[in-house]
């Protein structure tokens, strides 16, 4: 990246999780980022403020005092309680997973059920030991997550093995199926401004849920820590970038028309109408988690509080799960 | 998005000049989900094609296309 870009597009305003080493390669930048991504859990307000379900779900010898959950253990409970019960009228449903490849991105869906189990405090690696490259995905973590997600696709809606990525967050949690569903941050931005979305005003968002105990794969065991649930929010594929290919570099006129599209596409102002607006990309400058600038727009401030808390405090996050964006890595 | 890359086009004019890529042609392979993405690039550059003389073509591609087709070109 010539020095020209990196002033032109401000890389300090960067999220802390974005800065160097991200994008970067033995010292030298290689990527525009134009996006922040975390699986945040958006789920909705109204099925978990709504007394006569708490009633019911206690009644029922329910673990939790209801409200959203805050752990897996507890989504699991709630979903597979959720079965056969009725909200507003509909079919009530819990948890949304994805269950296609999606050519390789169902990957991420996956991983943020098993974040909270597999990335330790402790352990800066979770995909694999970081002294001798090994695996760590058929660990007793990740064995965990596939069978949560595999014990609770009775209770999800039908034909729900065949769905992907859109699925869950486009066609089923903002058209009102399901009342909790982990995603990008588009969720978030589009429960107001999609003309598909039924769920304004009825949606919040936290850090995605953390779990009783997690996994230690130094010791093999499975720890509970004296803090409580362990939480590791999934900085999920790391965020788009524009990337300026070397085939451009022998032309130098050539090579700066290229640079100059990634900086205007890459640039502070234009940024904060992406993440505002449905673009596909999620805030990844500090400079965009103004809530008052958001609320300008129309997001009601409560909401728009509520997924920037999100957001920030999942790429924040001191166990969040960084993904290396290694070759190879849908292939986990 | 037009009138947004519109307003923002000054950081660019500090750079560069204009009509300075004119007969510059670039490929702009990206994401097309949900028709974003890429679909949303094309108008916030539309007044930096203008300023600048540059033109692009784009390579819109699916979800479950995209991390295939980048590995190839890679």
């Amino acid at each position: 990246m010539p020095d020209w870009v990196k002033q032109q597009i401000d890389l300090t305003d960067y999220v802390g999780y974005l800065q160097a080493p991200v994008g970067t390669w033995n010292g030298k930048t290689y990527r525009v980022s134009i996006d922040g991504d975390c699986h945040n859990f958006n789920y909705r307000s109204d099925v978990f403020a709504y007394a006569d379900l708490g009633a019911q779900f206690k009644a029922d010898g329910g673990s939790f005092e209801w409200g959203v959950p805050t752990t897996w253990q507890q989504v699991q409970e709630v979903s597979k309680w959720m079965k056969g019960k009725e909200f507003d009228g509909q079919d009530l449903y819990g948890i949304l997973d994805v269950y296609k490849p999606w050519g390789g991105f169902g990957w991420y869906f996956f991983a943020s059920r098993a974040t909270a189990y597999a990335k330790h405090p402790d352990d800066h690696a979770w995909l694999f030991d970081s002294d001798t490259m090994k695996p760590r995905i058929n660990n007793p973590a990740f064995a965990r997550a596939a069978q949560d997600i595999i014990d609770v696709l009775p209770a999800q809606p039908p034909d729900q093995i065949n769905g992907d990525g859109n699925t869950t967050g486009f066609t089923e949690f903002l058209a009102g199926t399901g009342s909790m569903c982990h995603w990008w941050g588009d969720v978030g931005s589009n429960a107001y401004t999609s003309s598909t979305s039924v769920i304004a005003d009825k949606v919040l968002f936290s850090i995605l849920p953390g779990s009783d105990d997690v996994y230690n794969a130094s010791t093999g065991a499975w720890d509970t820590l004296p803090s409580g649930p362990s939480y590791s929010p999934n900085m999920a594929y790391l965020g788009w970038g524009v990337y300026v290919m070397n085939t451009v570099d022998t032309d130098p006129v050539k090579q700066k028309t290229a640079w100059s599209v990634a900086a205007h596409l890459g640039g502070k102002d234009i940024s904060l109408w992406l993440a505002c607006y449905p673009s596909g990309f999620q805030p990844y400058r500090n400079s965009h988690f103004n809530v008052d600038e958001w609320a300008t727009l129309g997001y009601s401030t409560d909401v728009i509080s509520s997924y920037l808390k999100s957001e920030s405090d999942s790429y924040n996050h001191p166990n969040a799960a960084i993904e290396p964006r290694i070759p190879g890595i849908f292939q986990y | 998005m037009q009138k947004v890359g519109e307003l923002c086009l000054e950081p660019t004019k500090v750079n560069v000049q204009p009509g300075e890529f004119k007969g510059q042609k670039l490929t702009f392979m990206g994401l097309n989900n949900q028709n974003l993405h890429n679909l949303v690039f094309r108008p916030l550059l539309a007044a930096w094609q203008d300023y600048t003389g540059a033109e692009l073509e784009w390579i819109d591609l699916a979800q479950n296309e995209i991390f295939p087709r980048i590995q190839q070109r890679l």
